[in-house]
């Protein structure tokens, strides 16, 4: 009987009666707080050691970056000029490294996005004599630990002429990894098969439908691919290392290194410039991961079951 | 349809520009001062000059790697100009690689038939498979000798570089620079210990006692001063020679025994006692010493192990340093001090060997007299840390007044000529690596210090004797 | 390909099969292809150099039989060592990392203001370079002077753990790196979380369902391919950690760093790079990959027990 008169929306009185966390608002404002609370106390966490580095990043020439007690914020130290360092000196400007760098980036996504849609879309969504033997290929691939084939791919890439070309450091991503092609895989099986069905009815050929279809559809799972292959390529360092010989081909991540300080130099420590080139180093990053990650949202909400 | 080809065929296009601009090298780099432009025989000279005499078709390229950055910028700034004035005919690529990565680099640039014609440093695994130009008979036409080099000329390990190998010289150094331990007088003063000069040998013992003197524990770290920084042995008494006998014995195989002689077990043991009573700032067992030094420039450190350049700045931050040797491990062993050189090696690949070695005694003989050297290099110019390891250069008016002016750097001249060579091994850093773990066995884990060294030493041993097998299997 | 042709080759098929089974080829193109080219010559390459005794500069390799592996098993004191901390290190990260990573993905998906700000806000330690991120957290967790400890005694912890220093603390520093990062990964669970339809959850509430029950009868399940992925990949990265060894370990040209944090694949790169032994290291490389082949397919197979996939056609697995 309570309960009756307390889901009835008549009389005042009545509606105090309902219990104060039963009510949706207040559930809602609550859970809203803890998420809050939780996530914001992480992220405070999380960022306590970037704003050391942003502290170390700020300290002058020859001063210690190591305190006692620990800085977590620049209080006395604000030497902005050390981005300015990085960016523009004279013995290794970065302007040069950063586009090299950017050329690859979009080499490789471009890449990287066309190969493996191509093939996740044969893997999730058709039939074929030895589909199963092939994907287990696809994983098996996965598990060669990448240092064994350093040098053998080196020597490969050398016969073939590539050595002090870029050709090795992108040919490769139009050809499919198998990571991104597990998870696109995985992303698209996930789909109602009926679409497919739908449009082969309509008579669209299997391009189309990737084309039209599954591409638009699997957003989510590209730009997850964008991002990592942005990571990888902006953070890659051996391989530009090792196939590049021409200084004027060396790439972002390289450049970057000049500013630790050799094992063998010996006075001025240049922590400092080590903790500011890495922050500057992010930041196009994670311009990218915030301005994607609208597109994130969607997915699944535009296809409607139809019949 | 149509629209599916249009835009595929305008990626693919764009595709296909972007690669073909990739392949092709772009446009020249924008600095002048850098020579890093793509030269080919027929490419005219920088403009700089308007020589009437222009470049003879003959114009060779010299290929040089080093580690770049801040501490060779006097290779772009300085010394590349001044060469390329003088031999307008020779262009000289200079080539930053990473430090952790040039032994890498190199040995693939090898395999792939492309290596450079001088290269600073390169791993010890080349020059023993015969990839170095041996240097003997350049030097004997241009009359160079030996003993115009400073000690550590003689010597050979990854490390050190010197200049010989096998009793074959197989590169010249540019610099040479002391490892040796700096301290701060006024910690000293204040704990009523002596002062120490460059003749001073002091053991662990005394080492350990200075440093009770000075540390001072408290509950706010602000208020800590530290005795000593550690003296990674790896670092220093094995590396540097700095015990008697050698800890892989006189030929530089044997570690079984050598390291564990009563010196060496006297010398754990004191280790492990400044571990227990907290004596020293030692950090994580890395390589990571910007921790140690920083203390020390805080004034909360008494001793550090320190090169040439580490004191220099040190006293510009206002400190009062001196400077002396390092403890040794074997008393009565005068041995105290340690080193390394900046060595260049001419490849012996290289298609110009003649220019090349022009280019390496430019740089051996006259460089140090034209670029920022020691207290003057952190005035900002970027310029080498450690004084010419050609001795007639010290002679020079630029260094007696250098020394005159600065007791730190004529307390460096001394202690150069305390430095003891060690015998050639292939590679001591791996064969004394099993110390690190030893180490923490003593203090981590109890282990008495005879039975935890001796392990270690069979550690050593091991590694040595494979070390030396494939080292044997490559040499020429 | 005319028809006669075609039915040469698939017999069993029907035109249509047969259609569908030559576009699945031509899409399949680009991964055969850079298979063929870029793999297969340098798998096979590195197969006979496990047999070989080899240095780069040395050439050529020259062949030894199976001593590699002899000596792998009998005189090598790192191998089973390496690998023990390896799978230590798994035991210790994997699962507890992709319920974190899962958890914090779960409360970055709600739609609430600021998200996005703060999905970036997690995800920026991934992006920090290696050598930077290594100084960073080497200087947090140094024993006298680093800030975790000098929290952790503010806490009233008497005797704070040595960290890197120490041989029990080692790995868990490296762990303590890696959970820091932890939000790197949370993209992927996110695009998963999307994926999950709305409409399920409204027809849940509909029926009286409450949020324990949504959770795990709708979005684990529906979850269950993404983190199937997850689990897979981690475990092939569990055996293949490196970097983070080969910086904090503090392993550089100068020496082989700390044995308690020797995984596997630096004692790989140790051999190979360090030593030069490139032989040696193929033939180590290899019993990896034998043992993580292994575990995968095992894994892969009782898949099928817990991973749905929309039903609609699909074969299951």
């Amino acid at each position: 009987m309570a309960a009756i008169k307390a889901l009835s929306s008549t009389g005042r009185a009545s509606s105090k009666r309902i219990r104060f966390f039963k009510r949706v608002s207040v559930r809602r404002f609550i859970h809203s707080f803890v998420v809050y609370a939780v996530l914001i106390g992480l992220g405070i966490i999380v960022m306590m050691p970037l704003s050391w580095m942003l502290t170390a990043a700020l300290r002058g020439r020859g001063e210690p970056v190591f305190t006692i007690p620990v800085s977590w914020f620049p209080t006395n130290s604000f030497h902005f000029e050390n981005f300015w360092i990085i960016l523009t000196n004279d013995a290794y400007p970065l302007w040069r490294p950063l586009m090299n760098t950017v050329l690859l980036v979009v080499l490789n996504i471009t890449g990287v996005v066309l190969s493996n849609t191509l093939v996740a879309y044969a893997f999730a969504r058709l039939n074929f004599p030895g589909k199963d033997a092939m994907f287990r290929l696809v994983i098996l691939t996965m598990l060669m630990p990448g240092v064994v084939l350093f040098i053998p791919s080196f020597l490969l890439f050398h016969t073939l002429g590539w050595y002090n070309t870029y050709l090795p450091l992108f040919v490769p991503s139009f050809f499919g990894a198998p990571f991104y092609i597990f998870i696109t895989r995985q992303y698209m099986r996930s789909f109602p098969k009926d679409l497919d069905d739908a449009a082969l009815i309509d008579g669209a050929t299997r391009l189309d439908i990737y084309r039209r279809i599954i591409l638009p559809l699997s957003l989510p799972v590209i730009i997850v691919m964008t991002v990592f292959t942005f990571g990888d390529v902006w953070n890659d360092f051996t391989g530009p290392l090792i196939y590049l010989n021409d200084a004027s081909k060396f790439t972002l991540a390289i450049a970057l290194t000049y500013f630790r300080k050799s094992t063998f130099a010996s006075g001025v420590s240049t922590t400092n410039l080590v903790m500011a080139a890495a922050l500057l180093s992010t930041i196009p990053m994670l311009i990218l991961y915030f301005s994607l990650q609208n597109k994130l949202i969607g997915g699944i909400s535009n296809v409607g079951l139809k019949g | 349809m149509k629209n599916i080809k249009y835009s595929w065929l305008l990626s693919m296009l764009t595709a296909l520009v972007l690669v073909l601009s990739a392949c092709g090298g772009g446009q020249a780099s924008p600095t002048t001062k850098a020579a890093g432009a793509e030269a080919t025989a027929t490419q005219p000279p920088a403009e700089e000059k308007a020589t009437a005499t222009v470049a003879s078709a003959e114009t060779i390229k010299l290929v040089v790697w080093d580690f770049g950055g801040d501490e060779f910028s006097w290779m772009d700034n300085i010394v590349i100009p001044a060469y390329q004035e003088k031999h307008p005919n020779i262009k000289i690529e200079h080539v930053g690689v990473p430090e952790d990565e040039l032994g890498t680099k190199l040995e693939t640039a090898i395999a792939a038939n492309a290596p450079p014609d001088l290269v600073v440093f390169p791993p010890n695994r080349v020059v023993a498979a015969g990839h170095a130009l041996v240097l003997d008979d350049y030097m004997a036409r241009d009359g160079l000798n030996r003993s115009d080099y400073c000690t550590l000329f003689g010597s050979w390990n990854v490390f050190t570089g010197g200049g010989t190998y096998d009793n074959k010289v197989m590169s010249l150094p540019i610099d040479t620079n002391i490892w040796a331990m700096m301290y701060n007088k006024d910690l000293f003063a204040k704990a009523g210990l002596p002062m120490l000069g460059p003749d001073d040998v002091i053991d662990f013992d005394t080492w350990l006692n200075y440093a009770r003197a000075i540390n001072k524990p408290a509950d706010k770290l602000a208020d800590r001063v530290w005795g000593s920084n550690l003296f990674f042995p790896i670092w220093n008494s094995m590396n540097n020679y700095m015990s008697d006998p050698y800890v892989l014995g006189d030929d530089g195989r044997t570690c079984l025994g050598n390291a564990e002689t009563d010196d060496w077990v006297h010398f754990w043991e004191v280790q492990v006692t400044a571990y227990k009573e907290d004596l020293t700032t030692w950090t994580a067992g890395s390589m990571l010493t910007d921790v140690q030094e920083d203390m020390f420039l805080q004034g909360k450190v008494g001793m550090t192990e320190a090169a040439m350049g580490d004191a220099f700045n040190a006293a510009q931050q206002g400190l009062n340093v001196g400077l002396t040797g390092q403890p040794v491990v074997s008393k009565g062993w005068p041995g105290n001090v340690g080193g390394w050189n900046t060595d260049y090696y001419i490849m012996a690949a290289t298609k110009h060997p003649e220019e090349a070695w022009q280019f390496l005694k430019f740089l051996s003989i006259e460089v140090p007299m034209i670029v920022p050297v020691g207290t003057d290099a952190l005035a900002g110019a970027g310029g080498l840390p450690g004084l010419p390891c050609y001795l007639p250069l010290l002679k020079e008016a630029k260094f007696q007044e250098m020394m005159k002016q600065n007791p730190l750097v004529a307390d460096a001249v001394k202690l150069m000529k305390r430095i003891k060579l060690p015998p050639f091994t292939p590679d001591i850093w791996t064969s004394v690596n099993a110390f690190n773990d030893g180490f923490t066995a003593m203090t981590e884990q109890g282990v008495p210090v005879k039975e935890a060294l001796h392990k270690t030493a069979q550690d050593c041993q091991d590694a040595t004797d494979q070390l030396w097998s494939t080292y044997e299997a490559i040499r020429k | 390909m005319t028809n006669l042709v075609q039915r040469f080759i698939f017999p069993k098929l029907s035109g249509l099969q047969r259609r569908e089974a030559i576009s699945a080829y031509l899409f399949l193109m680009p991964w055969f292809i850079g298979f063929l080219m870029f793999l297969v010559v340098p798998i096979g390459m590195a197969v006979y150099s496990a047999f070989t005794r080899w240095v780069l500069i040395s050439p050529p390799p020259v062949w030894i039989g199976i001593a590699n592996f002899r000596e792998m098993f009998t005189t090598d004191k790192y191998f089973t060592w390496s690998l023990g901390i390896t799978l230590k290190y798994m035991a210790m990260t994997l699962i507890p990392l992709m319920i974190i990573g899962l958890s914090l993905s779960l409360l970055l998906n709600q739609k609430l203001r600021g998200m996005n700000f703060l999905r970036t806000v997690f995800y920026v330690p991934a992006v920090v370079s290696g050598v930077a991120v290594t100084i960073l957290w080497i200087s947090l967790l140094d024993p006298q002077m680093g800030a975790v400890n000098t929290v952790l005694r503010e806490l009233g912890v008497q005797n704070p753990p040595r960290w890197i220093n120490s041989p029990d603390w080692a790995l868990p520093s490296l762990a303590l790196m890696s959970l820091w990062g932890v939000g790197g990964g949370a993209i992927i669970y996110l695009a998963g979380l999307q994926n999950i339809p709305p409409h399920l959850y409204e027809a849940a509430e509909i029926d009286g369902a409450n949020s324990w029950q949504k959770f795990w009868k709708i979005t684990i399940p529906m979850l269950s391919p993404t983190i199937f992925f997850v689990l897979i990949t981690g475990l092939i990265g569990s055996f293949q950690v490196f970097t983070p060894a080969y910086i904090m370990g503090g392993t550089s040209r100068f020496g082989a760093g700390s044995k308690y944090m020797r995984f596997y694949l630096l004692h790989v790169y140790i051999k190979g790079f360090q030593e030069g032994r490139l032989g040696y290291a193929s033939a180590l490389a290899w019993i990896l990959t034998i043992l993580s082949a292994i575990v995968v397919i095992i894994v892969y197979n009782s898949s099928e027990r817990y991973v749905y996939y929309e039903k609609s056609g699909e074969g299951q697995g």
